[in-house]
């Protein structure tokens, strides 16, 4: 079901010229490499629970006639299209036969300056040999000028690709980054090029594959909202490349608040973590437990007795305000109190506690904003379920 | 969980939307992690997904090509990824600075 949930502009108080940066990225949106960022923890682990991201898109807005259709400056010397060069390791992938691809799937809708005149469309999300994936697209200018394609899709290192793109494997709850090559060139096509008015432009992408029971992937990009459901085929082409780095499958987590309670949660596979505010667990500046307490504690217990874990981890963390020398002990003092209860509440057998103060480490707050500080002034119990 | 949301500029001057970075949580790098969604019924908020690298399922990541800052008369589309448990039909979106628009439809 699509419906409409414009927006109206509200005035408010905001700069007018964008913020310092902001046009440009001035960091790498993804480190490049020879880094191992496989998760361990999330390949091993069995997953029961159900799919992490539950259903269709939801559409709240189309951007539809009307929209905004300007011919970006350019300094466009036509259609020069070098393949993928960099790095002497590459080896340069064929390009479906014909004109025509099939489309399976497509983004609706694009952040760019076309609208939804800029399409991706996915012609195919395959199986090329040991363990790589590679996923074909076409980028379509359906708008009535030129498009002239830059970094939309890529990172730094790699430009006129599509690298930022990624997949999403729902059943495991991970995020397949696409795959670097040990000379930090990413393993793809290449598209330096002017897009003209109805024309399409193809592309490629190689990505670490899922274990083989998963059938279909979500295709995230930095320009379109998630195209959800893209089936896993095998090509007969067997791609090979010795030059990658480690793959890069990394976890999703959910990071929830309850607003009742004044708790907060995160999720990571089977990790869950339960994030309490110190401001409602204790007295200022002491260990000493509040009113409250017991019962907040008393919701953790029931989750641990019903979750399988033997090791309940319990963290305290400060804001950065005051000194090490204050806060990691408190910090300390406060998981352990924290810990004394649970240990009281908790039923089940075999369950052990690590507690730890971190001090300042770690916060996940934004220290500048009082919202912030109050979010890193917290005890976390960390079990599995 | 998807949701493509948009935001028209009716006035008169450029704007920038950084202020649609994240507010509580931190995310990496730029972003816009502030768009939550919330079930008023459990009183639950959902942040974006973050993966690994401490990134926002999200729009924000700017590139030349990605409309950060809207002129007068633009209106683009943006998303951000939730998971939210399978028995929720309906959910508010809260995006800063403008009212939450209620009852969205999960379909």
């Amino acid at each position: 079901m699509v419906f409409f949930a414009d927006l109206a502009h509200k005035p408010h108080n905001i700069p007018v010229s964008p913020p310092e940066g902001w046009k440009q990225r001035t960091e790498p949106s993804q480190e490049t490499g020879n880094k191992l960022k496989t998760e361990p923890r999330a390949s091993k682990r069995k997953r029961k629970r159900s799919p992490l991201i539950a259903g269709t898109s939801m559409a709240a807005i189309l951007l539809s006639s009307g929209c905004v259709v300007s011919s970006p400056d350019h300094s466009g010397n036509g259609n020069s299209n070098p393949d993928q060069e960099t790095g002497s390791s590459t080896p340069s992938s064929p390009q479906p036969d014909g004109t025509e691809n099939k489309v399976i799937a497509s983004s609706t809708t694009s952040s760019t300056s076309i609208g939804g005149d800029y399409q991706i469309d996915i012609y195919a999300l395959e199986t090329v040999g040991d363990n790589l994936l590679r996923l074909q697209i076409g980028v379509t200018n359906h708008s009535d000028s030129d498009y002239f394609l830059q970094d939309g899709l890529s990172d730094f290192e790699n430009p006129y690709t599509a690298n930022r793109i990624t997949l999403l494997d729902s059943k495991n709850q991970t995020r397949h980054l696409s795959f670097t090559q040990k000379n930090g060139a990413c393993f793809c096509s290449q598209l330096n090029e002017n897009i003209p008015a109805g024309g399409s432009a193809d592309m490629w992408v190689i990505f670490p594959q899922p274990p083989d029971d998963v059938e279909s992937m979500a295709v995230t990009t930095p320009l379109t909202p998630p195209i959800f459901d893209v089936p896993i085929s095998s090509s007969s082409e067997t791609l090979e490349n010795s030059g990658l780095a480690d793959p890069e499958i990394i976890p999703m987590t959910m990071i929830s608040d309850n607003t009742e309670d004044n708790t907060g949660r995160t999720e990571s596979g089977d990790e869950v973590s339960i994030i309490l505010s110190s401001d409602v667990l204790f007295e200022t500046n002491s260990a000493d437990l509040s009113p409250d307490a017991r019962d907040i504690i008393d919701q953790v217990a029931m989750e641990i007795n019903e979750a399988s874990s033997s090791t309940v981890n319990i963290d305290g963390y400060a804001d950065n305000t005051g000194s090490d020398s204050v806060n990691i002990p408190l910090s300390q003092e406060r998981a352990e109190a924290v810990e004394s209860i649970l240990a009281d509440l908790v039923t089940r057998e075999g369950v052990t506690f690590e507690v730890k103060g971190h001090g300042s480490a770690d916060p996940i707050g934004d220290n500048a904003t009082e919202e912030g500080r109050e979010r890193n002034r917290r005890v976390s119990v960390t079990f599995e379920k | 969980m998807s949701i493509t949301w948009s935001i028209e500029n009716k006035g008169n001057s450029q704007e920038g939307l950084a202020w649609l970075k994240d507010g509580s949580y931190i995310y990496k790098g730029q972003n816009f992690a502030g768009v939550t969604i919330m079930d008023s019924k459990e009183g639950i908020r959902y942040h974006p997904i973050m993966d690994g690298d401490g990134s926002c399922l999200c729009s924000g990541e700017s590139s030349n090509e990605f409309i950060g800052t809207l002129n007068p008369g633009e209106k683009i589309a943006y998303w951000s990824l939730f998971s939210v448990p399978d028995d929720i039909d309906t959910v508010t979106v809260e995006i800063p600075n403008f009212e939450p628009i209620e009852d969205i439809p999960i379909s």
